[in-house]
């Protein structure tokens, strides 16, 4: 006889009660339970709980022989306080913010301008927009080695107009870094911000029209500052993977140690040393998560949604 | 008051994607009156009235804003500001600075903005408010932000797109008089456009009724709901009891009509024949209705039954079945002097008529 089918007497009916309602509250919202808990438990299995490895393994010991050796210790955020860290955190800072820049700058007027198409061809738009990333970003990076490469398509094309006379160094340079980095995050740029004009309440132009505004004075007072939480929301989306994203600059960049990201990835697999490794990706994401909070606390005090935007 | 017309439009046509929305517009806007837009959801009177505040163009015709055709004029040359039905706030700016706003893209001093938006948040009675965020403030006050914002600009026409219809029933009544109030002390024409007939009567000089794109009646208040030119004005505005009815016989005076098997002679207004279908129409506060005990005559009355008694206050309204089951509604007013009668019990029967003259005659239409 199955455990449906037994009496349950005693003591543990009211626990039977309850387990028997709880799991026909599940059964009755199926669906929902179903979906969130997916959701729930992927960001706990690879994300929570990947960094929580992460932030124990910082912890530990580096041991040659093993991965880690479980004995707190706090020596690898020590040795983080290294000259040569924080040169490489300078500069991956600084690409980063180039990068985010440049992005803004093109991607601000991409998203406006799609955000005012009619609806069908903002779709195409998107599709147009997102349809490389079906392919590996590593794919695309060495296609745009061949672009960049001393007799690659770009020199060609300056040398057969006539604006260049020799062929230029763009391949493993920092420019090449950073157009690789830009090539593959201007969507995270456009889209928040795409999603933030997209609802854009267009009321709210033209009773500045109505108030006697120029376009410009339209765009700087109402549209730009109400799209804040866009830019906001495509600037972390670009800058945190612009420091991290080691392939682009191995491949473009050389064997040089760009970024933040290369850090981490040389500390890993060149160096064998994972705790360390563990701190700098540990150090790295408390760094952007106070960059976060502050951006938070800020917004709420102006008013503006930040939840609406990620 | 000024009998200027401040804004005259020309056979106004206007359409989307072949779709007529207006045509045929014909209309006077004079200096300082407060003219209202009534139409049925979709009849065109917020593109009307996006047409004067400059947001569209018309597909054809001509609108002449103070003597100068609104085609050469700039928006900021319009003088014609517009309080939006969502009020369009701007969300990022205090109360001050959504004021201020328009003065400061004239490119007005400072110091004048500052005396101008002190004296306007004064004016709406939110001075205490002007450090505060729209989301910080009731449906109401940000509803008089949008008011401020516009009418600081001293506007010769201020353009209200359905701006009361989100506030609640209470709110609504209020608001409606201190727009009228503010509109008598700034002295400037306003254009209200709204579906609410009861808020158009309340508050106009003239109402223009819009229907399916077209001006169908222009007059006072009075002369709308008393001489309604069609019968799909007269049911738009107030409700009103129909009998559609053939003339007996008419002369250039009167016609004779059957109501309820009693013949009533009456004024021919405008020259129908004999035989001529048309609509007779009461409303429901002209409609008498009399117990049996309280009449001594009743050769011209017709009988009816109550099926609903209504309550209201100042009013009592009856809902009275005809022996052909035809429902009219009758509004009974608390007359304490004449000492009527107005208790009825449902089911009862009483005799109905109507002061003669009272009624309105119009043309049957299908």
């Amino acid at each position: 006889m199955s455990i449906f089918h037994r009496k349950i007497t005693g003591k543990m009916r009211p626990i039977w009660a309850f387990l028997k309602r709880t799991w026909m509250f599940i059964m009755k919202h199926k669906f929902q339970y179903f979906s969130v808990g997916l959701i729930t438990s992927w960001l706990c299995i690879f994300g929570l709980l990947s960094f929580l490895v992460m932030v124990v393994m910082s912890f530990s010991e580096h041991d040659p022989d093993h991965i880690a050796l479980w004995h707190f210790t706090l020596q690898n955020y020590v040795d983080l306080f290294d000259p040569i860290f924080f040169k490489i955190f300078l500069k991956s800072f600084y690409i980063a913010s180039m990068v985010t820049a440049v992005c803004l700058l093109l991607g601000y007027p991409f998203a406006y301008i799609i955000s005012r198409l009619p609806e069908r061809l903002q779709n195409t738009a998107l599709l147009l927009l997102l349809l490389p990333f079906w392919t590996s970003s590593i794919v695309r990076t060495y296609a745009m080695m061949s672009l960049l490469k001393t007799k690659g398509l770009v020199n060609t094309a300056l040398l057969a107009m006539g604006l260049i006379h020799e062929p230029l160094q763009l391949l493993f340079t920092n420019t090449a870094v950073g157009i690789g980095l830009i090539y593959n995050l201007l969507p995270f740029m456009i889209l928040p911000i795409y999603v933030n004009l997209e609802r854009f309440d267009v009321s709210l132009i033209e009773a500045a029209k109505d108030l006697g505004a120029k376009y410009t004075t339209i765009f700087r007072k109402v549209i730009i500052p109400l799209s804040i939480p866009g830019i906001a929301g495509g600037c972390t989306l670009v800058f945190l993977p612009a420091m991290t994203l080691f392939f682009i600059s191995d491949l473009l960049g050389g064997a040089k140690a760009l970024l933040l990201g290369n850090l981490i990835e040389d500390q890993f697999l060149m160096a064998n040393n994972w705790p360390r490794g563990a701190a700098t990706s540990v150090l790295l994401t408390v760094i952007m998560a106070i960059g976060l909070l502050i951006y938070k606390f800020k917004s709420s005090n102006k008013g503006i949604n930040y939840e609406s935007v990620i | 008051m000024a009998e200027k017309n401040i804004i005259e439009l020309r056979d106004i046509f206007k359409s989307y994607g072949g779709q007529q929305i207006l045509q045929n517009i014909n209309l006077n806007i004079k200096d300082g009156e407060f003219l209202t837009l009534l139409g049925p959801s979709g009849c065109g009177k917020t593109t009307l009235l996006r047409l004067l505040a400059g947001f569209e163009k018309p597909t054809s015709g001509q609108i002449i804003i103070n003597g100068k055709d609104a085609k050469d004029l700039l928006p900021q040359e319009r003088h014609v500001n517009t309080v939006f039905q969502s009020y369009a706030l701007f969300p990022h700016m205090t109360v001050f600075d959504n004021v201020a706003f328009g003065l400061r893209c004239d490119g007005v001093a400072e110091e004048e903005i500052t005396r101008r938006v002190t004296e306007m948040l004064r004016m709406v009675r939110l001075s205490d408010y002007e450090r505060r965020k729209p989301h910080e403030l009731s449906g109401g006050q940000q509803q008089r932000v949008a008011i401020a914002r516009a009418v600081v600009k001293e506007p010769i026409v201020l353009l209200l797109d359905e701006p009361l219809s989100s506030l609640d029933y209470r709110l609504r009544k209020n608001m409606q008089i201190e727009l009228k109030q503010l509109q008598r002390k700034l002295g400037i024409a306003f254009v209200f456009v709204t579906h609410d007939q009861e808020e158009a009567l309340s508050m106009s000089d003239s109402i223009v009724v819009l229907q399916q794109g077209r001006v169908v009646q222009q007059g006072t208040p009075r002369d709308i709901y008393e001489n309604p030119k069609s019968i799909s004005v007269a049911t738009f505005i107030g409700e009103s009891n129909i009998f559609d009815v053939v003339i007996d016989e008419a002369n250039d005076k009167t016609i004779k009509v059957t109501v309820q098997d009693i013949q009533y002679e009456l004024e021919n207004c405008s020259q129908f024949k004999s035989g001529d279908k048309i609509h007779l129409l009461i409303r429901p506060e002209d409609t008498r209705v009399y117990h049996r005990s309280e009449i001594d005559d009743i050769s011209m009355m017709f009988p009816a039954m109550v099926n609903e008694v209504i309550y209201k206050g100042t009013t009592v309204d009856l809902i009275i079945k005809l022996p052909d089951g035809k429902l009219l509604s009758v509004t009974e007013f608390f007359d304490e002097d004449n000492g009527e009668d107005v208790t009825y019990i449902i089911g009862e029967s009483v005799w109905v008529n109507w002061p003669i003259g009272w009624e309105v005659v119009l043309p049957y239409e299908a």
